[in-house]
């Protein structure tokens, strides 16, 4: 009688084994399954920005929001560049030997990066009270939160570690090479608050 | 420890062995953050920016007899071209001043364009996922912007337009902006450009 049922059991199991097997072989891949539209134009803006640095970071984002955490790699590309529009040089500015301008506040440029694996989900889950009845799924809501606080960090580290000081100081410098082949006369770039115009101490 | 109660107290401890080894394992440090940073000097001038939008459609809707309800969601984000000129090959000889006429010439480095970078967020914008389907995750969302991306690479390599409008609005805007210099002083520009041998 045992050896009956071991041999049904076998029997079920094999069939039960073949149909998981046609299905993995046939069910549609996670690339069938994203369509892509053409690219469009969304805009095109026109600028004067003078740019110093060129900025790439690979991090690791480790957060937490509405009790999932996430795990991530991210590629990061940015720029640290100032709004040369906002440099005034007018006549009266012009009739002194020596022209004296001051540099812009910097504007500080920082997106994810269009290299092939820059945003890599490592993990995800869900924590705290009967975590294991929840889904550990985050929405495109959480995900771009958890994203923005990831760049906010990245930015503030750019202040902390005095790449931005140092990106004010080639500007001043960049500009006065710039603006001495244009006017052939000297001129004296000023860089005021030289930690950076949007720097806060803590 | 033959008897039933034996084996039932050995069950027990082997089980609760394997529960007290699975919680230790599970319970480590998280790792600390890490990153690796690369920063490069530059001396460009930045003349225009494209934002040119991505859209890509998830739709797991296919029909199989277990799966019941629709699953699909509609997702965009904006990668940026930029155009830009290498101050740094900008020479003294490049400008050259005619005090008589009160103009200025200058030549200027090529306009080149570069990928600079895409939105980190995404915008949602359309979802319907049934009652009895799983939500879209984050992975998914990630293999959509892996595709989409490989996407826009193929058609700005194909398709010179995006790049070439670029390159006309950049060049506009920097004579714009050299004039201006020039005529704050009295002079009048003529402003050229080298040719470009070299576009990335």
């Amino acid at each position: 009688m045992y050896r009956k049922l071991l041999k049904y059991s076998l029997i079920v199991l094999a069939v039960v084994a073949i149909i998981i097997g046609v299905y993995l072989a046939l069910r549609p891949s996670e690339d069938d399954r994203v369509d892509v539209r053409p690219a469009e134009i969304r805009s095109v803006e026109e600028l004067a920005d003078l740019c110093t640095y060129q900025i790439y970071n690979e991090i690791s984002i480790l957060d937490t929001i509405d009790n999932k955490v996430m795990f991530a790699i991210q590629k990061q590309v940015g720029s640290i560049r100032f709004d040369l529009d906002d440099v005034v040089i007018d006549s009266a500015a012009l009739s002194a030997d020596t022209l004296r301008i001051a540099l812009p506040p910097e504007k500080i440029e920082l997106r994810e990066s269009t290299e092939p694996g820059s945003w890599t989900i490592v993990d995800t889950k869900a924590i705290g009270p009967f975590s294991a009845l929840r889904s550990d799924r985050l929405s495109v809501r959480q995900e771009n939160i958890l994203k923005t606080k990831a760049a906010l960090k990245s930015r503030r580290r750019l202040y902390e570690n005095g790449t931005v000081a140092q990106a004010r100081r080639e500007a001043a410098e960049s500009l006065r090479r710039m603006l001495e082949i244009i006017y052939k006369r000297t001129v004296d770039v000023v860089a005021p608050t030289p930690a950076g115009a949007h720097f806060r101490q803590n | 420890m033959n008897t039933p109660s034996g084996k039932r107290k050995n069950a027990f401890a082997i089980v609760s062995a394997l529960l007290l080894a699975l919680l230790t394992a599970s319970c480590g440090k998280d790792p600390a953050p890490n990153f690796y940073e690369e920063i490069r000097s530059v001396d460009n001038m930045v003349f225009a920016s494209m934002a040119i939008t991505k859209t890509a459609r998830i739709d797991d809707s296919s029909g199989e007899w277990y799966k019941i309800g629709k699953r699909i969601a509609v997702y965009s984000y904006d990668t940026y071209l930029e155009a830009y000129i290498d101050l740094s090959q900008l020479k003294p000889e490049d400008v050259v001043v005619d005090e008589k006429n009160r103009t200025v010439s200058i030549t200027l480095p090529p306009v080149q364009t570069e990928l600079a970078g895409r939105d980190m967020t995404l915008r949602r914008e359309y979802d319907n996922v049934g009652k009895f389907r799983s939500p879209i995750d984050a992975r998914e969302r990630a293999l959509l912007k892996e595709k989409a991306n490989e996407s826009l690479k193929a058609e700005l390599a194909e398709n010179p337009r995006f790049r070439n409008q670029l390159v006309e609005q950049a060049r506009r805007r920097a004579e714009a902006y050299f004039s201006a210099l020039c005529e704050a002083a009295g002079y009048k520009a003529h402003i050229s450009f080298r040719p470009l041998y070299n576009d990335r």
